[in-house]
């Protein structure tokens, strides 16, 4: 699971990599910036399920059974450990990966375009 | 009344332990095929050395009550609601298996950003960073498989508790005498 290591490592590469100092192979690129998002959906879309489990009730009217629920009910959201903060840590981590690796499609984009431009202007 | 409770109080007693269930909650407790697969998975999951952190356990000792000295227990027992429980267990299970599909989808794709595919001086921690964050990917899978298999157990012991409570007969000992007389009994109904 992420950790604030993770996320202050990834806020530091995402700023080497929006400063131009990283970069990461054109080959690769696309493809490493579409997994996150789509990892970064895969999250979001848990978090939405978490919210129908962070209430729980139905398990009758026992002092074990109350202690039980509210077990399940923290593990959702709000207690230590919890999925809801650890997806949410995951989400951070995953967009300044991505955010590391859409510098360098930024820049490799802009450089087509301007290749694409010279040779325009070259044309005509 | 009491008997249907077994099950429910193993489950808790599992959660209780937070660990592999004992021999005696084997040969005493709820012992359908879904509890069964759920308590071998979890001995599974909880020996496999998976880096999951395990808590103690949340549900304190002093809220196990014995069942007999308890007043209202099939009323307690009706508050089990099955459709609650098992849409809880689902949603969870759901959530397992997105997390897993997930992982699968992102772990092969990521892990093409090798070192050498970097350039510049934090290439290397890129790639290594990289590798860390997938080395933990799988905690959050283990975690939703255990939560999902801790409330199937929960809820094979509710489906079993529920429908074996019956509500105590409202008459009493007089009125079982009164309707031994002749006549008494029609007369009750």
């Amino acid at each position: 699971m992420a950790t604030s290591n993770d996320v202050t490592l990834w806020q530091y590469l995402a700023s080497e990599s929006k400063a131009g100092r990283l970069d990461l192979d054109p080959s690769v690129s696309n493809d490493c910036m579409k997994a996150c998002e789509n990892q970064i959906n895969v999250y979001k879309e848990c978090r939405t399920l978490l919210t129908n489990v962070s209430t729980v009730t139905g398990f009758g009217d026992f002092p074990a059974s109350d202690a039980l629920a509210k077990m399940f009910s923290t593990k959702a959201a709000g207690g230590q450990g919890d999925f809801d903060s650890a997806l949410s840590n995951g989400i951070r981590v995953l967009e300044l990966i991505r955010d590391t690796i859409k510098s360098s499609v930024d820049r490799l984009v802009e450089h087509d375009q301007s290749q694409a431009a010279a040779i325009t202007r070259n044309t005509q | 009344m009491v008997f249907p409770l077994i099950p429910l109080g193993v489950a808790l007693w599992e959660m209780h332990k937070g660990g592999p269930p004992d021999s005696f909650a084997n040969s005493q407790g709820d012992q359908s095929p879904d509890a069964t697969a759920a308590r071998n998975r979890i001995n599974d999951l909880t020996r496999s050395n998976s880096g999951v952190e395990y808590q103690p356990s949340q549900v304190p000792a002093d809220a196990y009550k014995d069942p007999a000295s308890l007043d209202r227990l099939y009323d307690r027992i009706q508050k089990m609601d099955l459709n609650t429980v098992t849409a809880q267990h689902t949603t969870w299970e759901s959530m397992r298996d997105k997390l897993a599909q997930g992982h699968n989808d992102f772990g092969p794709t990521i892990t093409k950003a090798l070192a050498e595919k970097w350039k510049g001086a934090a290439g290397e921690k890129a790639a290594s960073g990289i590798n860390n964050y997938l080395k933990g990917k799988n905690d959050l899978v283990v975690s939703a498989q255990l939560v999902a298999e801790k409330l199937k157990l929960t809820r094979s012991a509710a489906e079993i508790t529920k429908p074996g409570a019956q509500p105590a007969p409202s008459t009493s000992f007089t009125s079982n005498i009164a309707s031994w007389v002749p006549g008494r009994a029609s007369a009750k109904s």
